[in-house]
């Protein structure tokens, strides 16, 4: 009974610790070319409640900020958070106030021999655009490879067929915004596309 | 034989008159170390430079030597200048500032913009593009003219990123239309020029008596119009995500935000 006692008061006491204490959350995002954008998206994540000290750099892609421990939605959430302003996380680094780290990297993913592969026109413009494609593939159960090739526009996949098919790949692209020819985005999703993603819809492969 | 001079001689002439339709031809290339330039405004000892990466607001000299650099900044985009003054708009901050002797203040404004990208001001007016509200700001002698809103339709923007009063009239860089836009002073619409020009980010602008200047960001050129809207040149050697760009005393300066330099054109026509 003690030694439950002493827990709680412990846990009590480490819980009032880390109030007002703040998670420095680094994000990694790729293809930043238009500073109009990139800080336009700056401009928008420094809205959300609660984070503060944000910084961007164009040169390394890296964005960083903090936002009170008691307050952190975790990894995925913050990589929602990212998506929603228009930016693609590559990896999300979260160090909490006691040194312990949370992290998670959205393209370690391994192509695996023996699985199909494809190719299709996925429409888009720039580096930000590849960065969403590849990741909105990768996202796909059963896609193990995704290449967007920008002046092509045609997306590499590698994926297994016995889980996902290949209409499935093309519709979590126009989830993303990326029409091709067998899926076209919602207009409200296209429209939602960084100024500089926002590609001419008439051209197709 | 003859003939064959004749054509020689008349293909000759053809050549020598497409060179000489070049108004602006490469003359040199400014090194800005350390300085990556999106803005341009005259200074009288040179240049102020805006580097929206760092921050920072420099007066540097036309050797591109830096003389003075502020750094209390968030975010600045495009600026101008009045009596050799900058004039900021801080597009992180929502607002357009100016330094004067090295102390900085705020230029009140209607109403709040939402990404200031650009402005311009003389005596009488002001002008501010409205980078997430599609929209221009406009004071003209205190009255409150602001207009436009999203769209692509003439007189309509989609993040418009740079602003000039020239002219008696406001000149727009509507830069994801890909285009330019010009108004009068009620903000109504006069002309939309560079459309089929198939350019990629219109950013910066800059008028003249009878030019109106363009840069296309993506695609790395600088389009020439005259003020009917007639191409008359494309520049795109040299040129890596040009941002901005001034002409003065018949030389063009255009900001490479791309390799950290300016490119100097020189022109012997009217400018």
């Amino acid at each position: 009974m003690k030694n439950i006692i002493l827990s709680i008061v412990f846990l009590l006491i480490g819980s009032v610790a880390m109030i007002g204490q703040n998670d420095k959350v680094a994000v990694k995002v790729e293809g930043l070319g238009c500073p109009f954008c990139a800080f336009g998206l700056e401009k928008k994540v420094k809205k959300i409640k609660g984070i503060k000290d944000i910084t961007i750099d164009m040169e390394t892609g890296m964005m960083n900020f903090q936002i009170p421990t008691e307050k952190n939605p975790g990894l995925s959430a913050i990589d929602q958070t990212v998506s929603n302003a228009g930016y693609t996380a590559v990896e999300i680094t979260i160090v909490k106030p006691d040194g312990t780290v949370e992290e998670a990297n959205y393209f370690d993913s391994q192509p695996v021999e023996g699985h199909q592969e494809a190719k299709f026109f996925v429409n888009g413009k720039c580096g930000m655009c590849k960065s969403r494609i590849e990741k909105a593939a990768l996202k796909v159960d059963g896609v193990s490879e995704a290449s967007w090739d920008v002046k092509k526009k045609l997306l590499f996949i590698r994926y297994d067929a016995g889980i996902v098919r290949l209409e499935d790949i093309h519709k979590a692209m126009s989830d993303a915004g990326h029409d091709t020819n067998n899926s076209t985005a919602e207009l409200a999703t296209y429209k939602a596309l960084p100024a500089c993603c926002l590609y001419d819809r008439k051209s197709k492969s | 034989m003859k003939r064959s001079i004749s054509i020689c001689l008349l293909l000759i002439a053809a050549l020598i008159s497409c060179k000489n339709k070049e108004i602006f031809s490469y003359e040199k290339t400014i090194k800005l170390d350390g300085i990556n330039p999106l803005g341009i405004a005259i200074a009288s000892n040179g240049f102020w430079i805006s580097d929206s990466n760092e921050n920072k607001l420099y007066n540097i000299s036309e050797d591109g030597s830096i003389l003075i650099a502020y750094d209390s900044l968030d975010r600045p985009m495009h600026l101008s200048s009045l009596n050799y003054n900058p004039i900021v708009a801080e597009y992180g901050l929502d607002s357009i500032s100016t330094f004067i002797n090295g102390i900085k203040s705020y230029i009140p404004l209607p109403s709040s913009p939402d990404a200031p990208a650009g402005v311009d001001m003389n005596e009488q007016s002001l002008v501010v593009a409205d980078f997430y509200n599609n929209r221009i700001i406009y004071t003209d002698q205190g009255v409150d003219k602001t207009f436009g809103t999203e769209g692509n339709e003439d007189g309509e923007f989609h993040y418009p990123t740079d602003v000039q009063l020239a002219n008696g009239k406001i000149y727009v860089a509507d830069a994801y239309n890909h285009r330019v836009q010009v108004f009068d002073s009620n903000g109504g619409h006069l002309q939309t020029i560079g459309a089929m020009d198939h350019m990629d980010a219109t950013t910066g602008i800059h008028i003249t008596k009878n030019w109106i200047i363009a840069t296309d960001f993506e695609n790395s050129r600088v389009l020439l119009y005259d003020q009917e809207g007639k191409l008359l040149q494309i520049i795109d050697q040299n040129l890596d995500k040009p941002t901005d760009l001034l002409v003065q005393n018949d030389q063009l300066y255009i900001l490479n935000y791309g390799n950290q330099n300016i490119q100097v054109y020189k022109s012997t026509k009217n400018k």
